[in-house]
């Protein structure tokens, strides 16, 4: 929640931005937090909470957007930005299938892109072999490709 | 169609942008409201966006407010190279911003 009231701006300015900080999250994904004054400084967090596009935006990323989101009340800052989590649990072999019939991608096309062999490939579509997290994070990044590529590029 | 926004809506904890019409999720363009239909967040309300949008631009967004309602409005997407056009659709439509999908950036207005 954020402690808008330390802000030495007014009520109705409170409100707007508020209300600009709630939009902000809900249509891009990213999270302004007020925390507190130290050291006459305001602290703030940013947070990448949602990827809406496969855009993941960097901790520079993320600072510069809250200072121009933040420059009209001319406040000194200390932001501390905050990198989105990333989660892999819910990568299962249903999702990878399903993945692949929307890209239209064979296990021959995963074998030659992601560098894993064909007999690992086939283990893990048939469910036989369990995949760490780092090979979940490998097929997380190689499907987001595919999913820039048809937003962005038309395919 | 209520329940499909619903469901949409307890999928994205935060927020979303929804075409009507292909029933994908929106993922760039320039989204800005419609002051006609702010403040909705009953499904009574709903229906009214889904009616105004299907009327106008064939797209919702949605998002959660800290006082735990989880509001819906019509929007219209402008293109990427359409931010004149977006920013005076914003001003026209009373909105204190609009909202850059493609980049993740707020513009203030």
């Amino acid at each position: 929640m954020n402690n808008l009231k330390i802000l030495p701006i007014s009520d109705n300015e409170k409100s707007i931005l508020q209300k600009r900080i709630e939009k902000y999250r809900g249509y891009c994904g990213i999270q302004i937090n007020i925390k507190s004054f130290e050291k006459e400084k305001y602290i703030i967090t940013v947070e990448q909470v949602n990827i809406i596009n496969g855009f993941i935006l960097t901790k520079s990323q993320l600072v510069e957007r809250t200072k121009e989101f933040l420059k009209e009340y001319n406040l000194q800052l200390s932001i501390r930005p905050i990198t989105y989590k990333a989660k892999f649990d819910f990568i299962d072999v249903v999702w990878i299938q399903n993945k692949m019939n929307e890209y239209h991608l064979k296990p021959s096309d995963m074998t030659n892109q992601l560098g894993i062999n064909k007999s690992t490939i086939s283990l893990i579509l048939s469910g036989k072999q369990n995949f760490s997290k780092a090979m979940k994070s490998a097929f997380y990044y190689y499907f987001l490709v595919f999913e820039l590529n048809k937003t962005f590029r038309y395919l | 169609m209520i329940q499909i926004i619903r469901k949409l809506q307890s999928e994205n904890k935060y927020g979303f942008t929804l075409n009507l019409e292909s029933m994908e999720i929106v993922k760039k363009g320039i989204s800005v409201a419609y002051e006609k239909t702010q403040n909705s967040f009953t499904d009574e309300d709903i229906n009214k966006v889904i009616i105004h949008a299907t009327k106008n631009d064939n797209t919702i967004g949605g998002w959660l407010s800290d006082n735990g309602k989880y509001y819906f409005d019509s929007v219209k997407i402008f293109k990427d190279n359409e931010m004149e056009n977006a920013i005076k659709f914003g001003k026209d439509n009373n909105q204190i911003a609009i909202f850059d999908i493609t980049n993740l950036k707020e513009i203030k207005l």
